[in-house]
Order: structure tokens, then C-alpha cells, then sequence
């Protein structure tokens, strides 16, 4: 096989890559066989076709990626609670332009790939249960798309102006909405929060979030309408904490939480009530008439339906007989582009795929920082790798529905902005010249070091792996060599006593997408504070480069220690500025997320930070 | 016979424990592991996952692991499930009965309707009828059945609609309609599709098969002396040839009934029916072992049992065969 045809192969590939999204990959055990070629075609009669001309999806990222995300500034509420701006067509997410008024009535047929594994949010493990319990169960407050607090079932969002929130910040007070009943008639009280508190706290009882309540050092009730929540040190995230109310009268012993009856028959606040769950086939969840909002929720009832094959779901769309279909493929998108009975949605995603370095010497047998590593220990060397590699052909020609990203920060309420990447491969060469590395051959050299190295990613995931080969064509335009070894799921992102190469240090430089929250801060500690390298004594952390600035973790314990966004935001654009001036991470593309949703369906807003049902007492069906 | 039987089964137990030690083994060996699905996740910290890990008794060695499991199967308790989170009992009996009824459909659509073709093709020998059957047991028996899965949704749900009402021929997935009181008629159009879609292979299978047998049988010296006493055609050909044919077909169908218990993976995932095979599929990508060791191990328990079976009704038809 020659060069030529290897290339031309690559090139075939990144056809394909076009064609393919996150979401594809993320069920392919499911699709398994049914994408083939030979089936591509099928549905053919159902219109779409294969040119190269730019999705819908694409077009609607572009829109994403040039109007940043505006938060506003501080927890600010809405008066009125869950009602989400009207769409103007303005915004980076999506907002139903609803074509007039809202109808009463109708059954949503709702696609999922594959059965919810229970109810119970504290246990369950699957995105595709949440997009079903979110329309059961409430949280005390939901993030708007914007980036913004919504109280729920929570009368207002607790903030140091309305003294929820004391001046050293540990304790939060709440004040709850009143009247709220639980789908049973019982009267929703101060009990249930502080009994979701104690079970989702218990990860012997099998809670699987407990780690989002260990800084909460108690919840008192001091009456049936008031939560004072004490922590042991300020939770930035402390609005976000409350996601799932369970109701303390229809669950159970939380010892007993996995065995609950709960669990596949939950019992809600939220605008559709629990109806019946027939495995692997339906959930069905039905109008509450008694929710808060007059007039609400609009649907009768919505129906999620387990299709596992893709095909089925997008006949399903486009028959008509089926209004919303999770995450669908970019083949499936296809299908959808031209089509006047369903269209796919989109808002920003959350993850980000990058490429990280390793700044320590690898395998020798040392987690620590020191000695630097042969390669990417040298400052010039990272800069020449930051501007030998054409992220804008990773973006608009290997990959579909992503969008250039230039921090990793840049996302959300924080929108870091930092120095754009350039795309020089001769300044590249040239700085790479000037700090020593001279071309032997087709490799760099420099005292008896190759300029060669590693780079590990996840299998299985094609963007991922086409982006790999992307920048391993453009790195050895500059004469460094990448080596491509792709490792299963569980090895690339095992645990510290796994000995997984990125805990231990074990790597030359690591690509993969991943993502920031809503309130993104423990996780940015976790990856860039200099007291975050894993050891054995901080198996959690997850500077895996080994990229150690005391300002940088001074600058962090600053944003860590104030609830007021604007001045995290200051604090976090200093992080992203060291971050890019270092090149400690190459960020290529930012993934946009969405579902396709039937033409007569209205009234919803496709968030970034929630699931798609968030708003569903919002929908309606036009008839 | 009845010490047979009992010798038969006797021996059946260390089969399945050695069944049981490889499939154990293997499921241990390969990559990954039903914590993945919470290191995804990436909200879990460290420590969170190591108690997770013991929680779930997934951090023992491998053959402490075996021994808590086979210490429980024996007193059939295969354990919860790590990716439903309830017994494995509950999960496989929700899909059970709709496998049992899906499959049991398709196979007694396939028995009536392979039956009849395999005998007709092999008396009527080299006629245009045999010549047809046989060009389309070829198709039946090459064309991947997922691909027949989706024409047949293509045909039948997007191109055909329903000429006494609104909507589609035939719905593309699904046991029944949901919102609507039972109706049987409902029922049976959820189960044309699926229920082509499996029984063309089978169809085509068991009418080669009996054709081949019957062909074979028809050409026995006892047939010519059936025909000279002077019985009537029809006699000869289902009393002395069909029920000597029909031998090797009953011991083929045995060894087939275990299908009917593990499902049909793609005709499920096609026609979206919640059915066994879909089941062992998600346990497999979930990696939950006890889900998987009780799928496996009841498989291979039925698998033991019916090849028992074929073997008594074997001799139970053929006189010629004796128990030893």
C-alpha cells in the first residue's frame, strides 16, 4: 500500500466522519449491524440525500459557535419560576417558535434507544432514565438555558442579597414554594428534602450521586416550609444541589433504597404523574391535574417508547407517528433535513474534545511531577504542536455537529475567551528549529530524543479517532512523530488503584472530549489545581498533565470561595489564559447535542444544562 | 429408560458447573466492566467507585466471586441485577412471556407452513412447484433476516397504507397499540411482521430439511410394498413415508427449543419487541454479570434438557432405538 492510497483512504474517512456524530457511536452496540451500507439507502423513499452540502445541525452549530453564551450576572430568579424566555431565534439554543396558541390535549410519543434502568434518579445510571423521571420528579431549582437559576420547588433561589445565603457562606437557607402536593395528595413539606439529603448521601444504600452532598455538613427543618442547609465549606455549587426531591412518605428505609417499589413507580411533584412501565417496551407518565401552573401541562400524557433500532425510530419521525426521538444519528439527521414532519434541535453540548500533555517524565515508575518530560517538558515544543495542528480541517471537514473551541473554559456561564489558536506549520518548524529540534530523517531530534511520542485515546468512538488522525498527518508535516494506541473505555478513564495510565502518569499526551457542568468548579479544581496530580494520597485528582502553578490554584481557591459569578468569571479567565499560554490542552472542537422533534410539537427549549423533558409541561401538539 | 433419564441427568450437573466455570471465566477475562458504565458517567469520585465496587462485590478475586455466585444459583437466587438494579429473576420473568410469545408464534407458523411444502416438494419431485419452493428456501436461507427486517417495515409501514383507515398497513414495532382496550386483531398485526421476519429462515430450514428426509424415505423397499398392497396414496405417503420422515425433523425441532427461550436478537431490536434477546444484549454491553450467568446458564440447562428430549422422543418414534 502506498502513501497515496493510505491518503486517499484518510480521505474516505473523514467522509464518513462527516456522517457521523457522538450520539452514533454512543449507541453503536445497539445499531450493531443495522448501519451497514446496505441499509444506508433504505429509507430512501423517505427523501434526504447524501451531498456534502452542510445539516442542519452544522448550520445551527455555526449559529452557536459566533454567539457565545451570555449569562447574566449572579443567581438571579425569574419571579415567576419555570418559565423560560420565548424564543427570539437569537439565542445558541433552541427555542420553539410557537405558532400561536398553546392546545390542550394530545399524546407525545416519546423515542428512546433502550429501556430507562430504574426511576430512581439516585441509583440509576442511564441519561435515557432522567429524560422520563424529569418529568415525575422536581428539584428545588433548574438551571435556565442561559445559565441562569430558576427556583422550582423552592420559592426563590437563596443569594446573599435575600439572605439565603450567610456571609461566610456555609449555611444556605431555602424557602419552599407552598402547596405543592405530591402526586398521592400528600402535602410536599421541609421532610422530603431533608429525607432526599439522607438518602442521596448514602452511597451504602446505594446512592450513586452521594459525592455531590459531602460538603453538606447537616439540613434542619425548622418548620415545613424552610431547609437550612450547613456545609463544612462553601459549595459553589450549592444551588445545583437539590435535583431530585423523593417523597419521604412513598419510598421507604433508605437502607433499603434499591429494593424500593419507588423505583420502577416513582411518585412526583412534577407536571406528569408516574402512570405504568412496561419493561424494555414503554413508560408512560400522564397529565398531574393538580400541578401548580394553571392551564399546565398541555399533553394528556407523553409515552417514551423503547425503539433500539435507529431506523425504526427515524420511520417512526417521519411517519409521523412518533413526536420526539432522543439524540438521533447524523444519518438519521439526514433524513430529517428536508423533511416537513420532524426537524433535529440542537443546543451547545457540553463536551469538549482535547488534547492533553503529559508534563512529567512517563513511565518511570513515578506519578510525581518531576523530571520534566523529554518532549512536552519543553515549553517551545508544546507551542510548535499547539500551531502545527489545523484544528479548523478538524472542525468543518473531519467532523459534523461540533464547533471550534479555544479554551476548554470557554463554555457555559464562564465563556473564557483566550488568544486564538493559529494554524502556522512553518512558524511551527521554525520554533521547533530554533529550541533544537533538527529533522534526521523525517523525525525531529534533540540530544539523542526523538521527537516522537504517544498519543492515547478511547476506542470505538470514530470522531475521536479521525481527529487523531488528523493531527498525527499534521504533526509529522513539522517532523513529529504520533503514535495512535487507542485503549478500551475502562483502561483509559480507570481508577488510580487500576494503575490507569492517565492516573499513574503513564502516557506521552491523551485525547478525549470531556465536559464542565453548569457549575463547573469542582471539576476544574480537580483538573487544574496544582494539588490535584493523582497519588496515592489524592487518587481523585485529575491534573493528569502534572501542570503545576501555585497562581493558577490561587486563582482557583479565589473563584472557589465567593458565590458572586462575575468575579469567578475573573478568576476563571486567568485560568484559561495560563492555560493557553502554557498549552497544557489543545481544545479542538466543542460537540453540539439536541433531538429531533416533530413539526406539530411546540413549546419547548432545548437546553444545554437540562434534559430534554425539562419543560415538558410546556409542550403542546398542534392538532 | 427411566434409569436413562435419571443417569442422563445426573451427568447433566458437572456439564453445566464446567459450563458455568468457563462462561464466569470468560465474562472475568474480557475488557472492561460493570463499573464502566459509572467511571462514563464522571461524576463519581474515587472513592465513591471503590465502595460502589464493593458494594457490588466487584472488587473479590475472581474465584471468590464464582463461589458467592454458585453458593447462591444453587438455591436459584441468581442475584440483582447491576444495570436494572432488581433481582435477575424479575428482569427475566418481564421478558420471558413475550419471548415465549413471539417465538412460540413463529415456530408453530413455521411447523404449519414448512410441513406441508416439505412433504408436497418431495412427492411431486422435480415439479414446478418443487423447482419454486426450492429457489425460494435459497433466498429464505441467505437473506440476512435484519435486512428482511427492515423491507419488510419499508413495505409494509412506510409504502403500504391502511386501506380502511388512517395510518400505515401494519405498524412497525411494538406488541400492541398502547392507549387502546386488548383487541386480538390489534395483537396479531404487531406480530405479522416480526413473526415473517423469523420464521423465513426457519420456514426454509425445516422444508429442506424434511424434504430431504422425505425424499430419502419415499425410496424405501417398504413404500414400494405399501404401494403393492394397494393402500391409497394418501395412506403411504403420511401413515408409512411422512411419519418416518417426519423422525429426524422432531429431533431437529427439540434441539431448537432453547431458542425459543433465549429470543431473537435482531428481530427484537428491529420490531422493538421487549423480548429476551434484547435483554442478553444490553447485559452484555453493561457488563452485568449476573444478569449474563443467569441468561447463559438457564440457556445452557435448556440446552442439556433438549438434547435429552430429542433423545427420548427419538426412540420413542423409533422403536429401533434402545436405552442403554
Amino acid at each position: 500500500m502506498d502513501d497515496r492510497s493510505l491518503s486517499e483512504q484518510r480521505a474516505d474517512l473523514f467522509r464518513q466522519a462527516g456522517r457521523m456524530s457522538r450520539r452514533d457511536v454512543m449507541r453503536r452496540g445497539l445499531a450493531l449491524g443495522l448501519s451497514l451500507p446496505v441499509i444506508a439507502g433504505l429509507l430512501a423513499a423517505c427523501g434526504g440525500d447524501d451531498d456534502e452540502e452542510p445539516t442542519a445541525a452544522a448550520t445551527a452549530a455555526d449559529e452557536a459557535g459566533s454567539s457565545p453564551t451570555s449569562a447574566p450576572s449572579g443567581a438571579e430568579t425569574p419571579a415567576t419560576g419555570a418559565s423560560p424566555a420565548t424564543g427570539t431565534g437569537d439565542t445558541p439554543w433552541y427555542v420553539d417558535p410557537a405558532p400561536g396558541d398553546p392546545q390542550a390535549g394530545g399524546t407525545v410519543n416519546y423515542l428512546l434507544y433502550e429501556d430507562p434502568d430504574s426511576l430512581n434518579p439516585y441509583i440509576g445510571q442511564t441519561s435515557i432514565a432522567v429524560q422520563v423521571t424529569t418529568t415525575i420528579l422536581e428539584p428545588l431549582a433548574e438551571t435556565l438555558p442561559d445559565g441562569s437559576w430558576s427556583a422550582v420547588l423552592a420559592s426563590e433561589i437563596p443569594t446573599l442579597e435575600n439572605g439565603g445565603i450567610s456571609e461566610d457562606l456555609l449555611t444556605v437557607t431555602w424557602k419552599l414554594r407552598e402547596g405543592v402536593l405530591w402526586h398521592d395528595g400528600e402535602a410536599f413539606t421541609a421532610a422530603d428534602v431533608k429525607f432526599s439529603w439522607e438518602a442521596g448521601k448514602d452511597v451504602d444504600a446505594g446512592s450513586a450521586l452521594a459525592s455531590e452532598f459531602e460538603k453538606i455538613a447537616s439540613v434542619e427543618t425548622p418548620d415545613d416550609l424552610t431547609v437550612v442547609v450547613t456545609y463544612s465549606e462553601f459549595n459553589p455549587a450549592y444551588v445545583d444541589q437539590f435535583k431530585y426531591i423523593l417523597p419521604r412518605h412513598a419510598t421507604g428505609e433508605i437502607a433499603d433504597m434499591m429494593n424500593w417499589d419507588f423505583n420502577r413507580a416513582p411518585v412526583g411533584t412534577g407536571p406528569f404523574k408516574f402512570e405504568e412501565w412496561a419493561a424494555a417496551d414503554h413508560v408512560t407518565v400522564v397529565k398531574n391535574e393538580d400541578y401548580r401552573e394553571e392551564g399546565k401541562p398541555y399533553l394528556d400524557a407523553i409515552n417514551f417508547l423503547v425503539v433500539p433500532s435507529e431506523e425504526s425510530r427515524t420511520a417512526q419521525m417521519l411517519q409521523g407517528d412518533a413526536h420526539v426521538m432522543l439524540w438521533p444519528g447524523s444519518e438519521a439527521g439526514d433524513k430529517f433535513r428536508d423533511s416537513d414532519v420532524a426537524q433535529v434541535r440542537l443546543a451547545p453540548g457540553i463536551w469538549t474534545l482535547a488534547m492533553r500533555f503529559n508534563f512529567s517524565k512517563p513511565f518511570d515508575g513515578d506519578p510525581g511531577v518531576e523530571p520534566p518530560h523529554p518532549l512536552f517538558g519543553d515549553p517551545e515544543f508544546r507551542k510548535a504542536v499547539g500551531l502545527a495542528i489545523n484544528r479548523d480541517r478538524i472542525a468543518n471537514e473531519v467532523l459534523n455537529d461540533s464547533v471550534l473551541i479555544d479554551s476548554p473554559l470557554s463554555v457555559g456561564w464562564i465563556m473564557s475567551e483566550v488568544d486564538p489558536w493559529v494554524y502556522d506549520p512553518d512558524e511551527a518548524a521554525a520554533t521547533l528549529e530554533a529550541a533544537g529540534w533538527a529533522l534526521n530523517g523525517d523525525v525531529r531530534e534533540k540530544d539523542g530524543v526523538k521527537a516522537e511520542f504517544v498519543c492515547n485515546g478511547y476506542t470505538g468512538y470514530l470522531p475521536n479517532e479521525l481527529a487523531q488522525l488528523a493531527i498525527q498527518e499534521d504533526l509529522k508535516n513539522v517532523g513529529i512523530s504520533m503514535k495512535i494506541e487507542n485503549q478500551d473505555f475502562a483502561v483509559i478513564f480507570g481508577t488510580w488503584a487500576d494503575n490507569s495510565p492517565r492516573m499513574i502518569g503513564d502516557f506521552d499526551a491523551l485525547f478525549y472530549d470531556d465536559g464542565l457542568f453548569i457549575e463547573p468548579h469542582d471539576v476544574l479544581v480537580r483538573r487544574y489545581h496544582p494539588d490535584m496530580v493523582p497519588s496515592a494520597e489524592n487518587p481523585s485528582g485529575q491534573n493528569f498533565m502534572r501542570w503545576v502553578r501555585q497562581d493558577v490554584g490561587e486563582w482557583l481557591d479565589a473563584a472557589g470561595s465567593t458565590p458572586d459569578r462575575d468575579e469567578r468569571r475573573a478568576s476563571y479567565q486567568k485560568v484559561a489564559d495560563a492555560l493557553r499560554e502554557d498549552v497544557v490542552v489543545i481544545p479542538v472542537v466543542q460537540f453540539t447535542e439536541g433531538s429531533a422533534y416533530s413539526t406539530r410539537l411546540h413549546g419547548f427549549t432545548v437546553s444545554t444544562w437540562e434534559y430534554s423533558t425539562w419543560d415538558a409541561e410546556n409542550w403542546w401538539l398542534e392538532s | 429408560m427411566g434409569q436413562y433419564v435419571v443417569r442422563r441427568l445426573i451427568l447433566a450437573v458437572p456439564l453445566l458447573l464446567v459450563i458455568s466455570m468457563i462462561v464466569f471465566g470468560l465474562l472475568q477475562a474480557a475488557p472492561g466492566g460493570p463499573m464502566g458504565a459509572y467511571v462514563r458517567r464522571g461524576n463519581f469520585s474515587e472513592e465513591d467507585l471503590r465502595r460502589l465496587e464493593e458494594r457490588l462485590g466487584l472488587n473479590a478475586p475472581a474465584y471468590v466471586q464464582y463461589g458467592k455466585w454458585l453458593g447462591r444459583v444453587v438455591k436459584l437466587d441468581f442475584g440483582q441485577s447491576i444495570s436494572e438494579r432488581r433481582p435477575v429473576t424479575q428482569s427475566i420473568r418481564d421478558r420471558l412471556p413475550n419471548t415465549l410469545y413471539l417465538m412460540a408464534t413463529a415456530w408453530i407458523v413455521t411447523i404449519l407452513i414448512a410441513i406441508p411444502i416439505g412433504v408436497i416438494t418431495a412427492i411431486r419431485q422435480y415439479s414446478w412447484f418443487d423447482h419454486l419452493v426450492t429457489g425460494l428456501t435459497f433466498v429464505g436461507q441467505s437473506v440476512p433476516i435484519f435486512w428482511l427486517g427492515l423491507i419488510l417495515i419499508l413495505v409494509f409501514y412506510i409504502w403500504l397504507d391502511n386501506p380502511f383507515g388512517d395510518g400505515p398497513l401494519l405498524p412497525a414495532g411494538g406488541m400492541y397499540t398502547l392507549g387502546q382496550d386488548f383487541s386480538l386483531w390489534d395483537r396479531i398485526k404487531h406480530l405479522i411482521l416480526p413473526v415473517t421476519m423469523l420464521s423465513a429462515s426457519w420456514v426454509a430450514w425445516y422444508t429442506r430439511f424434511l424434504r430431504a428426509s422425505m425424499l430419502e424415505v419415499i425410496h424405501q423397499d417398504y413404500i414400494r410394498t405399501a404401494r403393492a398392497k394397494g393402500l391409497r396414496e394418501q395412506v403411504v405417503v403420511m401413515r408409512h413415508a411422512f411419519r418416518n420422515a417426519a423422525i429426524p425433523l422432531v429431533t431437529l425441532m427439540a434441539l431448537d427449543l432453547p431458542l425459543i427461550f433465549s429470543g431473537a436478537l435482531f428481530t427484537e431490536v428491529i420490531f422493538a419487541w421487549p423480548g429476551m434477546g434484547r435483554l442478553f444484549f444490553t447485559a452484555a454491553d453493561r457488563r452485568d454479570y449476573p444478569l449474563l450467568m443467569a441468561i447463559i446458564m438457564i440457556t445452557a440447562t435448556l440446552i442439556v434438557l433438549s438434547n435429552l428430549l430429542a433423545d427420548i422422543l427419538y426412540a420413542w418414534l423409533d422403536p429401533r432405538i434402545r436405552f442403554r
